[in-house]
C-alpha cells in the first residue's frame, strides 16, 4: 500500500468525520447543556435520512422545498417531544421514554417505508489534487457545510437574544425567570433547534451512506463515541473529535477489514469511558457521577 | 397498635402467601386444560417473569440502570446453543458455559458500574451491547451469523416438560429475589441506590456490592436465556435486540419496580401481547411493538410506581397511611 492510498484514506476520513462531528454536536448540546438525555437520537437521524430520500427521490419534490418541509417537520417533532415526554428532569424517565420513542420511530418507518435499504446513488465527482490523490465533491461540500452550520450555531448562541437567553436558562433557571425569560418556552426552542441540526445532519448522511431502519443504532453509538471523546457539552471539541473518529474508522476499515470496524470502535468507546470519562482533552476534575 | 400487631401475627395465612399459593395451583392446571398455544404463551410469560426479577434485582434494588439487559439473556442463549449444537456437549454443560460467559460479562459491566453511573453507565452498556451484537453476526463459524444455529433434534422436549421447567425456574427466581430483598445484602443494595456517598462513608464496599448485584442478576438472566434456547431450539442475533430489553423493562415498570410482585403482575402484559399477536396477521407485528412503547411512555410518566402501587395505595388508605413515592432512578 503506497503513501498515496494512505493520504486518500485519511482525507476521506476527515471529510466524513466533519459530518460525524455535526451529528454528535446536537447530542452533546442536548445532553450537556439542556440536561435532556435523548436516546431516540439515532432513530431521529435515521428518520431524517429516510424522509430526505423519499421527498427527493420518490416524490420528486424540488430540493429547496424538500429541505423546508424537513425543517418544519423536525422543528415540530422536537417541540412536541419536549412538550409531552421530556418536560421532567429525571434522567431515568427521560432515557426510558426516549427509548420507547426510538422503537416507535423505527417501527413506523418499517410500516410506511419498509425495511428495504435505500441509497441516493449519487455519482460522485472526484476532484483531483494530484494524479492519485482525490476527494469527492459532495463530501467536500458536506464538510464545509457542517463547519458552517456549527459556526452559525455558535454565533446564534452568542450574538442573538434567543441564543443568549438559552445560555442564561442553562446556567441558572431561576435567575433567568426573574429577568423576564420564559424558561420553559426557551427550553422548547432550544430543543427544537437541536432537532433542526439533526435534520441537516440527516440530509448530509444520506449523500454518504445507505440507510436501513436500524442504521440509527450505529449512528447513535458513533455520536456517543464522539461526545465522550470530546467531553459531553463541548460543542467545538465534538467537531474536532468527530474528525479524529472519522480518520480512525477509515483506517480500521482499510487496515483490519470492515468486519472489525464496529467491535474495535465500540470497544474503544467503553475503554475511553472507563479511563477518561470527561473527555480526552478535558483536564477538569469533575467526576462522571455528576450527570 | 400492639394488639393490631398481635392480631396480624395470629393470622394463619398472610394474604400475599395465599395469593401466591393460589397462583401456583392455578399454574399447575395449565398443562391439563391448555392447548399448544396456551402453553407457549405461559412459557413466554414465565421467561419474562425470570428476566423481570433479574432486571428488578439490578435496577430496582441495586439502582444500576440496566438499559441493555438482553445482553445477559442473549449470552445465555448463545452459550447454550453454541455448546450443544456446535461442540455436542450435554445440556448441563451448555447451562454452565452460558453462566460462565455471563459471569465474565457481568463482572465487566459491574466494574464499569462501580466507576461510572447515570448517563455514562448507560452509554457504556449501549457500546458493549452493540459490540457483542456485531460480534454475534460477524463470528460466523462460531455463532452461525444472522441465521443462527439450530439445536439437534434429540434435545426437542415436549411442551409440558418445558412448562414445568419454566414454572420451577420462575418460582425459584421469585423466591431468590424475595430472599435477597429481605437479606442483609438487599439492604446494602438499597443503601447504595438511595445514597452511595453515605453508604460509602459508613464503610460498605461500593464496587464489591455493585459487581455482586450484576453477577447475580446476570446469572438469573442466563438461566432464562439457556431455557429459551431449549424452548426455541435455535438462536439468532435478535436476542440481543432493544425490543427484548425494553420488554423486560416494561414488564417490571408496569408491574412495580423494586417489588417481588412487580414482574408477576407485569407479565400479564406479555400474555396479552402474545394473545393479540396470535389473532393478528404477521404483517401487523410492528404495531405490537409500538403499543408496547406507548404503554412504557405512559407508565413511566404517569405511574412510575407501577400497577401494583394502585392496589397498595388502596390498602394503605384503609389503614390510614400515605404512600411513599418511588422514582425509576436517581
Amino acid at each position: 500500500m503506497g503513501i498515496d492510498t494512505f493520504i486518500n484514506i485519511i482525507l476521506n476520513g476527515i471529510l466524513i468525520g466533519g459530518v460525524y462531528g455535526l451529528v454528535a454536536s446536537a447530542f452533546t448540546f442536548q445532553a450537556g447543556a439542556l440536561q435532556i438525555v435523548n436516546f431516540s437520537y439515532g432513530s431521529s437521524t435515521m428518520l431524517a435520512m429516510y424522509l430526505t430520500f423519499f421527498l427527493i427521490k420518490e416524490w420528486n419534490i424540488p430540493i429547496v422545498f424538500a429541505v423546508v418541509i424537513l425543517f418544519a417537520l423536525f422543528f415540530t417533532i422536537g417541540w412536541i417531544m419536549r412538550r409531552t415526554i421530556l418536560n421532567n428532569t429525571n434522567h431515568g424517565t427521560q432515557i426510558l421514554t426516549t427509548m420507547a420513542v426510538e422503537l416507535v420511530i423505527i417501527n413506523l418507518v418499517i410500516i410506511f417505508f419498509t425495511g428495504f435499504p435505500r441509497d441516493m446513488a449519487i455519482f460522485e465527482k472526484r476532484i483531483n489534487i494530484t494524479d492519485t490523490i482525490s476527494v469527492g465533491l459532495t463530501q467536500l461540500i458536506c464538510f464545509f457545510l457542517a463547519a458552517a452550520v456549527l459556526v452559525s450555531f455558535h454565533l446564534f448562541l452568542n450574538k442573538t437574544w434567543a441564543g443568549m437567553s438559552i445560555r442564561a436558562v442553562v446556567q441558572k433557571k431561576e435567575i433567568a425567570n426573574i429577568m423576564g425569560i420564559n424558561s420553559e418556552r426557551i427550553m422548547d426552542l432550544a430543543f427544537s433547534i437541536s432537532y433542526l441540526i439533526i435534520a441537516i445532519a440527516g440530509i448530509m448522511l444520506m449523500t454518504m451512506f445507505q440507510v436501513e431502519p436500524h442504521f440509527g443504532n450505529y449512528m447513535m453509538t458513533i455520536s456517543f463515541l464522539v461526545c465522550v471523546t470530546a467531553g459531553i457539552g463541548n460543542m467545538g471539541g465534538s467537531f474536532l473529535s468527530g474528525i479524529i473518529i472519522g480518520i480512525l474508522s477509515a483506517l480500521i476499515t482499510t487496515l483490519l477489514g470492515a468486519q472489525f470496524h464496529d467491535p474495535v470502535l465500540f470497544g474503544l468507546f467503553v475503554l475511553i469511558l472507563l479511563v477518561r470519562p470527561n473527555g480526552l482533552f478535558n483536564s477538569s476534575k469533575r467526576i462522571a457521577r455528576q450527570i | 397498635m400492639r394488639s393490631d400487631n398481635l392480631l396480624r401475627r395470629e393470622r394463619l395465612l398472610h394474604p400475599l402467601t395465599a395469593v401466591s399459593l393460589a397462583l401456583v395451583i392455578l399454574a399447575a392446571f395449565v398443562p391439563i386444560f391448555g392447548d399448544r398455544l396456551m402453553m407457549n404463551i405461559a412459557i413466554m410469560a414465565m421467561i419474562y417473569i425470570i428476566l423481570g426479577h433479574s432486571w428488578n434485582l439490578l435496577t430496582g434494588l441495586a439502582g444500576m440502570f440496566s438499559i441493555t439487559h438482553a445482553l445477559f439473556f442473549g449470552l445465555g442463549v448463545y452459550g447454550m446453543s453454541i455448546s450443544v449444537a456446535k461442540f455436542h456437549l450435554p445440556i448441563i454443560a451448555g447451562l454452565l458455559v452460558g453462566l460462565l460467559i455471563n459471569i465474565v460479562m457481568s463482572a465487566i459491566v459491574g466494574m464499569i458500574g462501580s466507576k461510572l453511573s447515570g448517563l455514562y453507565f448507560v452509554m457504556a452498556q449501549v457500546g458493549l451491547s452493540q459490540t457483542i451484537y456485531t460480534l454475534s453476526i460477524q463470528l460466523f463459524p462460531l455463532t452461525g451469523g444472522v441465521t443462527g444455529l439450530s439445536m439437534p433434534r434429540e434435545y426437542l422436549m415436549d411442551k409440558s416438560t418445558l412448562y414445568w421447567i419454566a414454572l420451577i425456574l420462575a418460582i425459584l427466581t421469585t423466591l431468590a429475589f424475595a430472599f435477597i430483598r429481605k437479606s442483609r445484602m438487599g439492604t446494602m443494595f438499597v443503601a447504595l441506590k438511595e445514597n452511595p456517598d453515605l453508604s460509602l462513608s459508613l464503610g460498605s464496599n461500593v464496587g464489591k456490592w455493585r459487581i455482586m448485584a450484576t453477577v447475580m442478576s446476570a446469572s438469573m438472566a442466563s438461566l432464562a436465556g439457556s431455557f429459551y434456547a431449549l424452548f426455541m431450539m435455535s438462536n439468532n442475533p435478535e436476542v440481543f435486540s432493544m425490543v427484548i430489553s425494553l420488554k423486560i423493562i416494561i414488564v417490571v415498570i408496569v408491574g412495580g419496580i423494586g417489588s417481588v410482585w412487580g414482574p408477576i403482575v407485569g407479565s400479564s402484559l406479555v400474555v396479552m401481547d402474545e394473545l393479540i399477536r396470535g389473532i393478528m396477521p404477521t404483517t401487523m407485528a410492528p404495531f405490537s411493538v409500538i403499543i408496547y412503547a406507548l404503554v412504557l411512555i405512559i407508565m413511566a410518566i404517569r405511574h412510575p410506581e407501577g400497577l401494583i402501587s394502585i392496589g397498595r395505595s388502596i390498602g394503605l388508605k384503609l389503614e390510614g397511611k400515605s404512600m411513599k413515592k418511588v422514582s425509576i432512578s436517581k
